[in-house]
């Protein structure tokens, strides 16, 4: 009779250590998953703190919808002092997704010689802004000494 | 009503059947007690040893991260901006030596007869032409000239042609 008391105590004890070591495994993994992110949460702020000025200047590497008016008219002056006839196309706006950007697609035709043209199409590749040019068409209009330039350019937006 | 012999049948059934007992039930016993003082001490060291073995092992593991776990540590990986933030400054110093807006805001355009420098190249259809250009940037005037003069054959037919680089 002791003997089967004694039994039962000591197996209620064994499993109650049992379930406290398995509560304690648990215990340490929560522990070390917030160790790593409190790790992680140290390096990003102090990372934030040491990028601020690279990431102004990658910030300025794109455009924002509100800089697209003042944008578009630069580009447009730009054509004129170069004498070119100029004309704004296309502007559509894209939402991106969750992990995505925006993207404004721009396009342009230009009318004027062929030097302008080309020289104008040429700066506009050399814009500073993070882009995709996804269309250039450069001819010469029939029976006119002209050139007609056509550019589309994707501009990725920062929010 | 039990009878006589039927009660000491039943006595010497209760005698006989503790006669056939291979256990005693002696308070003392040498032999049985130390065979279950040994059984009971193997039995907890067996246990003891299991559960510090099991402490011991998870004191020195050190719990491993899963994929997703690791994904929330931030990695800045600072030579591919470095790259980027160098490329785009070349490109920007690009565009404002050829931007006549960038590099001088407030430049007016000036009608200035470009026929001289174009004429070995574009004869027929830049020689009775004006170019406007601006005067603050000869790069760029002659950096037009020389597109011309490597796409001359491109001109006659009027197909599309690739537009050449502007000067670094």
């Amino acid at each position: 009779m002791y003997s089967l008391i004694l039994g039962i105590f000591y197996g209620v004890s064994v499993h109650t250590v049992q379930s406290q070591i398995t509560e304690l495994k648990d215990l340490r993994e929560a522990v070390a998953e917030q160790t790593v992110k409190e790790s992680a949460y140290n390096i990003l702020l102090s990372t934030l703190e040491e990028t601020t000025i690279a990431r102004s200047e990658l910030s300025s590497r794109f455009l924002t919808q509100r800089d697209t008016v003042t944008f578009i008219t630069e580009i447009e002056e730009e054509a004129r002092l170069r004498g070119l006839e100029i004309n704004t196309t296309n502007l559509a706006l894209t939402e991106g997704t969750d992990d995505d950007f925006d993207t404004l697609l721009v396009s342009f035709q230009v009318l004027g010689q062929q030097t302008a043209v080309k020289d104008f199409l040429s700066l506009l590749e050399l814009l500073p802004y993070h882009k995709v040019i996804s269309n250039l068409n450069l001819r010469r209009q029939p029976n006119a000494t002209e050139w007609q330039g056509e550019i589309s350019i994707i501009f990725t937006l920062l929010p | 009503m039990i009878e006589h012999l039927q009660l000491q049948s039943l006595i010497r059934r209760i005698t006989h059947a503790s006669d056939n007992v291979s256990f005693k039930g002696s308070i003392i016993h040498p032999q049985r007690d130390w065979i279950i003082g040994i059984g009971v001490t193997i039995l907890l060291l067996v246990g003891v040893g299991v559960i510090n073995w099991q402490f011991y092992t998870i004191a020195n593991t050190t719990p491993e991260l899963t994929a997703e776990e690791m994904d929330t540590v931030v990695s800045y990986r600072g030579s591919l901006v470095e790259r980027a933030l160098t490329e785009y400054q070349d490109l920007a110093d690009r565009y404002e030596r050829n931007s006549f807006v960038a590099s001088n805001p407030a430049a007016i355009p000036i009608e200035a007869d470009v026929s001289t420098t174009t004429a070995t190249s574009t004869a027929d259809s830049m020689a009775t032409s004006s170019v406007p250009v601006a005067t603050s940037t000869p790069s760029s005037a002659a950096t037009a000239t020389t597109s011309v003069t490597d796409d001359t054959i491109d001109e006659s037919s009027g197909t599309p042609t690739e537009v050449p680089m502007l000067a670094n």
